[in-house]
């Protein structure tokens, strides 16, 4: 099972992640709850009482899917909707077979899925690259990747493979110093020159 | 999957499903009916599960059998709509909506372990967990009933054991694609000639009474946590722990809490309880890849941008 095997880049997607958690705000969740009716705030307390019974384990993982969403342009959110609802339409037996593909999945893989489809598809091979981003750097290397073209990110991709751990900062930087619209382009480049 | 491959020796796999389907049915009659709320639609949607069951049983890992059993069960369309419920159904169950209502029985009727339920619900174990605590039962104060968890737990308990003989026959003859002996003759007709299986069963009613008497005697923990071993009983556990005084508090304890958002965004389905975004992102790639789902647009920045700001926050 997969929760019993993890790999680093499970951590490194959480590292990601944190500066999505450190950034929602609470005065907008406490003007939210200043606009329900008292019939839903009742519901509201219910809800947190269910909530506080889980263990802390199980919050931090819903807490962690939260966030992620989050972080997700609105476009991709309604694909993984409309892919959710495809899935739902399904028959029972395929349904589990994808399901159960997915809890195969390493625990670190399965996590990097949380980035979205579009980089959770690459995050196995670029997550070498993103081991020590520092924490005012995440939010920009989070927008910058998901920024990039299919192309780039595969040129990306080759570049973290070939690139040797002590040469990883560098990279990373050099990237992220390039104006956006040329960062495909400069990849490109470095991939092919 | 870490589960043993589906059974290669027929013979030996057409005994198991039959030991597996006996292991069920009882069990698959009280979920159908405490489910779609009717005992006649229910059992009707057993006997397909099971007759369909059976065919697909030989390709499934053995050890995949439960979860794809009462996924299947629970996908029959007899179930999909709770409707008013008829016959002995707990008020606290007819009282739950399809969803929480499936969380519970998967629990308490199926017996099902938690990785299993949300397997079958194809949900993650924290948003079963979830699930699960909405559906018990609550006192006046709101905090979850242990009481009437326990008597709900030994309710269903006994309505798989009180499962008469006659219906699961006629289950096995709608399986098997044959018409079911008629309805039980009008009451005048029964008064006259007393029925041959009243006998036997009221002699094992007061056997079972008086085993059941006999537990609580030598058995003073009988509400305690018991295990069931494969012997189709149901397992019984102790609720979840109750919830901190402090979230039991005013709504003091709402404001400023650190989850505020993320609870807020599940009480408005913005990020449903079952919401799995790891997965779903996972499948975007996957139906597309065999053409399930339409590739997605290429997106230019400038496109994203707007997209973003043009679409509301879509649920998931």
């Amino acid at each position: 099972m997969r929760r019993a095997r993890s790999c680093a880049c499970g951590w490194l997607v959480l590292l990601l992640l944190a500066g999505a958690t450190a950034a929602q705000p609470r005065e907008g969740a406490d003007a939210r709850l200043a606009a329900l009716e008292p019939a839903q705030a009742d519901a509201l307390r219910r809800r947190l009482e269910a909530w506080e019974a889980l263990p802390e384990s199980m919050r931090r993982e819903r807490r962690e899917a939260w966030a992620a969403w989050q972080a997700l342009p609105a476009q991709e959110r309604a694909r993984m909707r409309d892919a959710h609802e495809a899935w739902r339409a399904l028959p029972v037996a395929e349904q589990q077979l994808l399901r159960s593909r997915f809890d195969m999945l390493d625990a670190g893989i399965a996590r990097g899925w949380l980035l979205g489809p579009t980089l959770g598809a690459d995050w196995p091979r670029l997550h070498a690259l993103f081991a020590q981003v520092p924490p005012q750097q995440r939010d920009a290397t989070l927008q910058a990747l998901r920024a990039l073209p299919a192309q780039a990110r595969e040129d990306l991709a080759v570049l973290a493979q070939r690139t040797p751990p002590q040469d990883r900062e560098a990279l990373r930087q050099a990237l992220l110093a390039q104006p956006p619209a040329q960062r495909a382009q400069w990849l490109r480049q470095r991939v092919a020159p | 999957m870490d589960g043993l491959p589906a059974l290669n020796d027929p013979a030996a796999a057409r005994v198991a499903l039959t030991a597996f389907l006996r292991g069920v049915e009882r069990r698959g009659v009280v979920f159908a009916h405490w489910q779609g709320g009717d005992p006649v639609n229910g059992d009707a949607a057993l006997a397909a599960t099971l007759r369909e069951f059976a065919r697909v049983a030989p390709s499934v890992p053995f050890a995949d059998w439960p979860r794809r059993f009462w996924a299947m069960l629970l996908a029959a369309p007899q179930l999909r709509n709770a409707g008013a419920p008829v016959g002995d159904v707990p008020a606290e169950v007819a009282a739950l909506a399809g969803g929480p209502r499936a969380a519970l029985l998967l629990r308490v009727v199926a017996g099902l372990a938690e990785s299993d339920a949300a397997a079958v619900l194809g949900i993650a174990r924290p948003s079963y967990r979830l699930a699960l605590q909405r559906a018990l039962p609550r006192s006046g104060d709101g905090s979850p009933d242990t009481a009437a968890w326990r008597e709900l737990s030994q309710a269903a308990q006994l309505a798989v054991r009180a499962v008469p003989a006659e219906r699961l026959e006629t289950i096995a003859m709608l399986r098997e694609g044959l018409r079911p002996r008629p309805a039980a003759p009008p009451r005048s007709t029964a008064a006259r000639r007393r029925p041959r299986w009243l006998w036997p069963a009221t002699v094992a009613v007061i056997a079972l009474t008086a085993g059941a008497l006999a537990a609580t005697w030598w058995w003073p923990g009988a509400g305690a946590a018991t295990q069931a071993g494969g012997d189709g009983s149901i397992r019984i556990e102790e609720l979840p722990p109750p919830a901190s005084p402090a979230a039991r508090a005013g709504p003091a304890s709402l404001a400023g809490h650190r989850d505020l958002g993320l609870l807020i965004d599940q009480a408005t389905g913005a990020f449903p309880d079952d919401a799995d975004p790891a997965f779903d992102a996972w499948l975007v790639l996957e139906l597309a890849r065999d053409g399930r789902l339409p590739e997605p647009p290429v997106i230019t920045d400038v496109d994203a941008d707007a997209a973003s700001r043009e679409l509301p926050d879509a649920p998931r």
